[in-house]
């Protein structure tokens, strides 16, 4: 059971589309293969595939047979190759690799430094609390944190269990009111606190994990290389946890 | 098999729980079954703690309260919500009898705003050093004053007084314990009666009676799941409740290495951290893992003799001579819930007893 209002990953379908159609150009479109595995690294299968292929693609890459059942239930005719490390594999026993295919998966949504491709998920979550501590005192378990000065902080819903990783505590940074804030003390399982010193803030507003750099939000990229991982891990933890909404 | 599956073992949810029961008694127990049972799955493991004779179920948030509550478990289950939002459907929450954490005034006035049918039942939450949710100090008389006046005109009814404590020392916890009581002594000088008082969650009502009160809210360890650092479940009497396994699909043998492909990964929620730290089971040895993608992983066999089809288990109680949840925590330096509740919502789950 998700809850929309406290937090969400955003898709953008669109700009799926629109990666797909900026890597068009690197081979045979005719086998432009959409890699949608990882219920398409996180942004729904059923919908990546759809975006993609409005954007050009002509296969769809999948782990099993599962998300073929998906895909087809969903209504999507276009053929299915399994994806094999570097390989495209056609479906069954005897299926034979896909020569020359164009496989594109973690470019597809944004999750490489390819200039060409802009990223399609944004995560967010929603202030549920504020308070003010004095210098000295701890904040969540363990009281890993102690504030140098008296500090206001925020509570935000997003924490381990939405893929916010625990590895992030006194480390990550997450965007309020249009500033960078650290994470205040460790990650709990739904819930960080951000630092915001003297600036306060509002119940309900929304703090920005990462989402489109064009706006000034904070890149995944950044998010991921604070955690010394690769966007794709994060990308297809997050969607999978979080309640996705499109637009 | 599907390409990977989650075990759950609902017998040892149910022995973990009856362990905590005669542990904490007299004082009962609130199931903990927030983010998805921990990834077990809600609906089932809230049956099973039921079956258990647990009558409190805590939900977090109103939506997984009220997913309880529709699951028809029971009027007389207890179902406690604490994590609230400005969309959050209060009238319906009171009109299904949650029970309501609140931490502040606001809050309070949010709730008392809508149109319900019956008085909110609430919960009212100091905060004792965490600094999460809960009024301060400061705030506090005020909180219990908004309450007991929504109480007295017929619009609430004050059920518990509660807090959350950091488990940051002996000490710490002391302290935290002592803010508590000192907060219950004033609020019922303010008026407000409490039946049920809480503080603690798994590791300090284990190990502490002065943190039990009246009811102490129990996740990690119904599941099995121990506070880590080297304390494993089996030394505090708790069963590990969850299995995740697979199948080999795939045996490579080179000139040097013999390596299998397992057909789950990174996409799966497997931490990437695994590779060159953590061993799976297979074939009855313990196998490194030794290179990891979006949906498969490999092991090296060395110079065992490994069939296609045979079972992979990465993690669960041990009994297939594989490590516990317990053990892959303290190698990727995290404690076992964070593994547990990013396993993929797509991996079926399956339910023994
Ligand atoms: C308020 C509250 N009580 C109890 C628990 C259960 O904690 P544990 O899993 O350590 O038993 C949690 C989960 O972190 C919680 O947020």
């Amino acid at each position: 059971m998700t809850n929309p209002f406290l937090h969400e990953a955003l898709i953008d379908e669109a700009a799926i589309s629109a990666n797909a159609a900026a890597l068009c150009s690197d081979g045979d479109a005719d086998l432009f293969v959409a890699d949608v595995r990882a219920d398409g690294y996180g942004h729904g299968i059923v919908e990546s595939a759809r975006a993609a292929i409005a954007g050009g693609a002509t296969w769809l890459g999948v782990s099993c047979d599962a998300d073929v059942a998906q895909l087809k239930s969903a209504g999507l005719g276009a053929p299915a190759v399994v994806i094999h490390r570097g390989h495209a594999k056609q479906l069954g026993a005897k299926g034979s690799v896909l020569a020359g295919a164009l496989i594109r998966g973690p470019e597809l949504y944004g999750l490489t430094a390819d200039a060409r491709v802009k990223p399609t998920m944004r995560v967010s979550g929603r202030v549920v609390g504020t308070k003010t501590i004095s210098a000295g005192e701890g904040v969540s378990y363990g009281y890993t944190y102690r504030a140098p000065r008296t500090t206001n902080l925020a509570l935000v819903a997003l924490g381990y269990a939405n893929g916010l990783d625990r590895f992030a505590s006194n480390r990550g940074s997450v965007q309020l009111d249009g500033k960078l804030r650290m994470i205040a003390g460790r990650v709990a399982m739904n819930v960080i606190v951000l630092e915001l010193g003297e600036d306060s803030t509002q119940t309900g507003a929304e703090a920005v994990l990462f989402g489109n750099p064009d706006s000034d939000e904070p890149a995944i990229s950044a998010w991921a290389s604070s955690l010394g991982k690769p966007a794709m891990d994060i990308a297809s933890v997050m969607g999978s946890l979080l309640p996705r909404r499109y637009r | 098999m599907p390409h990977g599956e989650v075990v759950v073992d609902l017998a040892a949810f149910q022995t973990n729980l009856r362990l905590m029961q005669k542990i904490v008694a007299p004082a009962t127990i609130m199931a903990v079954l927030k983010s998805d049972a921990y990834g077990h799955g809600l609906l089932r493991l809230a049956r099973a703690a039921i079956d258990a004779h647990i009558t409190f179920l805590g939900a977090l948030d109103i939506p997984t309260a009220l997913a309880l509550r529709r699951a028809r478990l029971g009027d007389e289950i207890d179902i406690f919500a604490w994590l609230h939002t400005p969309g959050d459907d209060y009238r319906t929450a009171i009109d299904s009898r949650i029970d309501l954490g609140i931490s502040n005034v606001a809050e309070l006035n949010a709730i008392l705003a809508v149109n319900s049918t019956s008085p909110a039942r609430l919960h009212l939450k100091i905060d004792t050093g965490l600094h999460r949710n809960g009024a301060s100090e400061e705030d506090w008389p005020q909180l219990v004053r908004a309450a007991v006046h929504a109480q007295d005109g017929g619009r609430a009814r004050i059920v518990g007084v509660w807090t959350h404590i950091a488990e940051a020392s002996e000490q710490e916890d002391t302290h935290a314990i002592a803010r508590f009581e000192a907060a219950i002594a004033l609020a019922e000088g303010l008026g407000a009666h409490f039946t049920v008082r809480h503080l603690a969650a798994s590791a300090a009502s284990f190990a502490r009676a002065d943190s039990r009160f009246d009811l102490v809210r129990v996740g990690a360890f119904a599941y099995g799941i121990s506070p880590g650092g080297g304390v494993t479940p089996h030394q505090l009497g708790l069963h590990p409740v969850m299995t995740l396994r697979s199948a080999v699909t795939e045996v490579a043998v080179g000139s040097m290495t013999r390596t299998a492909l397992v057909p789950l990964g990174t996409g799966d929620g497997i931490p990437r951290e695994v590779v060159n730290t953590v061993r799976v089971a297979l074939g009855g040895e313990l196998l490194l893992i030794t290179d990891i993608g979006l949906d498969w992983f490999t092991v090296d066999l060395g110079d065992h003799d490994v069939a296609v089809g045979e079972t992979v288990v990465l993690f669960g109680d041990g009994s297939s001579g594989e490590l516990t949840l317990q053990a892959w925590a303290d190698a990727l330096g995290t404690i076992g819930e964070e593994i547990a509740v990013r396993l993929s919502p797509r991996l079926q789950r399956i339910y023994t007893f």
